[in-house]
């Protein structure tokens, strides 16, 4: 067995005596490497060793949680009673309980034994890489602040219900924001995140180069107008709505507290049926692989929305018991925190046609490279402002708009859905997991401006 | 701690080496619709090192405190300034000085949340949710509490060997009632720096809960305006949210060099006269944003960024403040102890006038009155949108009729300059919430009630 596993196993039999009916030890640890980017240059070089364990104890049906950053013994055993003792004042719940053991696939494909090797001075030259990206194509954007990180993380699960699994992973992700500037004309921000499991997929000065590519050909925008259009959302402008409009409200807890529109809809289309998702933790093209949750449970891939068709919610044990089902393997979060629920891989299942054909079949819309705004959670109303906008108009690129607000419901957007693109992007999201989306055309639109 | 650390940088081959101790206990419990939500003791603690070297910097931290394991780790912030430092382009001679803090820095605790047990802050939050559901037209509730306590060390090779002991507390409520399948929020928070009797000092927790009851019950009856530029009074959670959100983070010198809209702007007239904005880390030391040092050893002093309608300062660490010739103040923030600190806001306001509250709004022949700060979005080029919780609408000097699904939107100096008329009131209202720019940060804002002209949104025009 190995250190983590029986580290966990002494936790777990420690809990049980000092009185904990059934206990649950999450471990991680994590070496990162980092290069942050700020105003054009290189900024700081970072290295940390992170260490987490998490324990959750039940005790007669009532959760006490708490969590320490050292697998140092003595730093953990008084959280152990810690958790003890807020599980004891806690309030009774049937339906909490620690998950027994399934089988667990494991999946290969998201450890690069090369990692282990990578230094700061690898870190360093994709900071670099970055900057040279974005500066080759157009000297006028400023790379305002990015990021380069490297981790490699183990993380483990053992439980007394004899749950014991272990994995370790390389991620190596990304992100830039900045903005054109012309004399005077200074731009929108312009953002973008990206990720890879392997070394020789990072592609840092593609995400600088598209950067620069997104924000110098917002310059000259134009003041926007007020009409009902289309909207083609760009793939980058996705992740965010997606992720508070849909993804979200996928959410079982959500759902069973009356806090998602997609309360009681299972078997019912909710969306045009040109939309079709799945959520797989197994396709290494996504950000959000893993072959067992935050609760040590199997994460076989799901339908969510079948040709607009909703499938399923994202639950965890908790949740599942609740509503008298299995869990779907989606609890999610590191080991300060309780199991909570998120998306593996968001996939959407692209459309036949091409960009540039979206673009030609629209009379008079709006090209959204990225949304900044809200979406209710609750009612999916959604307002916010289109950044690094483009008007279309009799099927062409005319210009970009400034000060161009939308407004809707992302429900009855979604309902509008007029064609998907071929090409998908992969994208982490920043609340955990990743996505894969294609450009989405949506009609009828409101779009506002002062 | 502190002597540990002292030795430990005086032999690095850094121009500028930073230690930092940190230790978090924090606790949070949040309760909806009588289940436990979550709950959960975390403890955090951990070495922060940061290393300058010929203008760039390394960072390293760890979690374990031997002697061995910090060598370690400086020697690896040496090596990542190092290597950076290649990279760097421009070099820099050295960092701002700034009033270095020597000594012991405690937060005025009035009856530490330590004297409470996790069962009584449990039963708390418990009979307030509890309390909410039971109301008319109330169909879920939900109750959180939250709690840092903070014990930091720091020291550095330009002289500051300081201590700080901290504690901030958080208590939100949340009722919600339905209309037709919209969800109608009641909310009502309150941060402080400072104990339990500091927190519930101005409203104990039934209180909080009536009135985020009463809110989601009269929001029922509201209506939603339809869209305009009009005349807005603000009430001080609102000024605070402009205040940090709109103008803080464009004068945060690392935006300021990457080219935020006050870049090059120092001493240009900015807002209305009436307008002094001001940041200040000791402004009061219940603010949420109460922090008298920073976390490069720098004591917290007053910036006056706007005064008198004209921009006067930005916001600087010590190395911004050597790029742009300013002083630091005291804004340098890391949130855990393996963050390292970058620029931040602690209490943002804007000083009252002389006007008395009601005065604003008599003067108003139409017009709103924004109270309640909901979530929203701001740009570097000050644009903003938020949402608002509750908007009166004024009618010939009188507050009047309710609206809900309210947004305000534009460019946050233009609203600035729009300003005509500043009341004498002030309060900090934003003790509640945190500020997120890579890292967290708990911050304060607030000021005076205020008249200024915006875009008004509703989410369905004109219903």
């Amino acid at each position: 067995m190995s250190e983590i596993l029986s580290l966990g196993n002494t936790l777990v039999k420690r809990a049980k005596e000092k009185g904990a009916d059934e206990a649950e030890i999450y471990m991680e640890n994590e070496k990162i490497k980092e290069v942050l980017v700020e105003n054009d240059q290189i900024k700081m070089g970072k290295s940390q060793v992170k260490e987490g364990v998490g324990i959750r104890v039940l005790i007669d049906d009532k959760i006490g949680f708490a969590a320490v950053n050292s697998f140092d013994k003595d730093s953990i055993l008084p959280k152990i009673d810690e958790a003890i003792s807020i599980a004891r004042s806690s309030i009774k719940d049937e339906n909490n309980l620690i998950p027994s053991p399934k089988k667990i696939e494991k999946i290969s494909g998201i450890y690069d034994e090369e990692a282990k090797n990578f230094d700061i001075s690898d870190a360093l030259d994709h900071g670099k890489n970055m900057l040279k990206g974005a500066k080759d194509y157009d000297d006028r954007f400023q790379f305002s602040s990015g990021t380069f990180t490297s981790e490699i993380t183990n993380r483990a699960i053992v439980n007394s219900k004899g749950i014991e699994e272990e994995e370790k992973f390389s991620k190596f992700t990304y992100d830039g924001l900045g903005m054109a500037v012309d004399g005077y004309e200074v731009s929108s921000f312009d953002v973008k995140r990206d990720g890879v499991y392997h070394i020789d997929e990072i592609d840092t000065e593609g995400l600088g180069r598209e950067l620069a590519k997104n924000t110098v050909n917002s310059l000259g925008a134009k003041k926007g107008e007020k009409f009902v259009g289309t909207a083609l959302f760009a793939t980058d402008s996705l992740p965010i709505i997606l992720y508070m409009g849909m993804i979200r409200p996928l959410n079982a807890n959500r759902v069973q507290k009356g806090q998602s529109k997609f309360e009681g809809k299972v078997g019912e289309k909710i969306t045009s049926s040109r939309l079709t998702v799945r959520d797989d933790s197994t396709t290494n093209e996504g950000l959000g692989c893993r072959s067992f949750d935050r609760e040590g449970q199997p994460t076989p891939p799901i339908d969510v929305i079948k040709e607009g068709e909703l499938k399923n919610y994202y639950h965890n044990s908790y949740t599942a018991k609740k509503a008298g089902k299995v869990s779907t393997g989606h609890a999610s979060g590191d080991a300060s925190e309780m199991p909570g629920i998120g998306p593996t891989n968001f996939v959407i299942e692209p459309g036949k046609k091409t960009v540039e054909r979206l673009i030609e079949e629209i009379e008079k819309g709006i090209l959204i490279n990225r949304f900044s705004g809200n979406v209710d959670p609750v009612s999916g109303d959604l307002s916010g402002v289109v950044k690094g906008g483009h008007l279309i108009e009799n099927g062409e690129k005319k210009y970009p708009v400034r000060e161009t607000m939308i407004s809707g419901n992302i429900y009855e957007m979604l309902n509008k859905i007029s064609g998907l693109s071929k090409k998908v992007i992969s994208r982490p999201l920043f609340f955990g997991g990743g996505i894969i989306t294609p450009y989405i055309r949506i009609e009828d639109l409101s779009f506002t401006s002062e | 701690m502190k002597d540990k650390l002292s030795k430990l940088i005086e032999k690095s081959v850094g121009d500028y080496v930073e230690a930092r101790f940190h230790e978090r206990d924090e606790k949070f419990i949040e309760v909806s619709n009588g289940e436990v939500e979550d709950v959960r003791s975390k403890l955090l603690s951990g070495v922060g090192l940061r290393v300058l070297k010929n203008g760039a910097w390394g960072f390293s931290s760890t979690s374990k405190t031997d002697k061995k394991s910090l060598k370690t780790a400086l020697k690896e912030a040496e090596k990542s300034a190092k290597i950076s430092s290649e990279a760097k382009k421009e070099s820099m001679e050295g960092l701002k000085e700034g009033n270095i803090a020597e000594g012991r820095y405690e937060a005025a605790v009035n009856d530490s949340a330590k004297n409470y047990s996790m069962e009584e802050k449990m039963n708390m939050v418990k009979d307030t949710e509890k309390m909410v559901r039971k109301e008319d037209e109330i169909r879920s509730g939900k109750c959180r509490w939250h709690e840092i306590h903070d014990e930091k060390s720091i020291v550095n090779s330009y002289g500051s060997e300081v201590e700080l002991s901290d504690e901030k507390l958080e208590f939100y409520v949340l009722a919600y009632s339905l209309d037709n399948g919209e969800r109608i929020s009641g909310v009502e928070s309150t941060g402080v720096t400072g104990g339990w009797k500091d927190l519930f000092e101005e409203e104990s927790p039934e209180k909080m809960g009536s009135k985020a009851v009463k809110t989601a019950q009269d929001l029922l009856d509201a209506k939603t305006p339809k869209g305009e530029r009009t005349t807005v009074v603000l009430n001080p959670e609102m000024v605070g949210l402009i205040s940090h959100e709109a103008i803080g983070h464009t004068v945060e010198a690392d935006f300021v060099l990457s080219g935020s809209i006050t870049k090059g702007k120092i001493d240009e007239k900015v807002a209305s006269d009436k307008v002094t904005l001001v940041d200040d880390g000791k402004a009061d030391p219940h603010a949420g944003g109460w922090l008298p040092i920073d976390d490069e050893g720098i004591e917290a002093k007053r910036t006056e960024i706007i005064k008198n309608g004209i921009l006067k300062n930005y916001l600087c660490d010590r190395e911004t403040a050597e790029i742009l010739n300013m002083k630091p103040m005291g804004n340098a923030r890391a949130y855990e102890y393996s963050d390292e600190p970058i620029v931040r806001m602690s209490n943002t306001f804007i000083e009252p006038g002389d006007y008395s509250p009601e005065e604003l709004i008599e003067e108003i022949d139409e017009g709103y009155y924004l109270e309640g700060a909901q979530g929203g979005q701001a740009d570097a080029n000050a644009e903003f949108m938020f949402g608002v919780e509750k908007a009166y609408k004024i009618e010939n000097g009188e507050k009047k009729d309710l609206f809900r699904g309210v947004s305000i939107s534009g460019s946050g100096f233009e609203v600035l300059k729009s300003i005509d008329a500043v009341a004498e009131d002030f309060r900090f209202d934003m003790g509640s919430g945190f500020c997120g720019k890579r890292q967290m940060a708990k911050v304060d804002g607030g000021g005076p009630h205020l008249r200024c002209e915006a875009i008004i949104g509703g989410k369905q025009e004109g219903k």
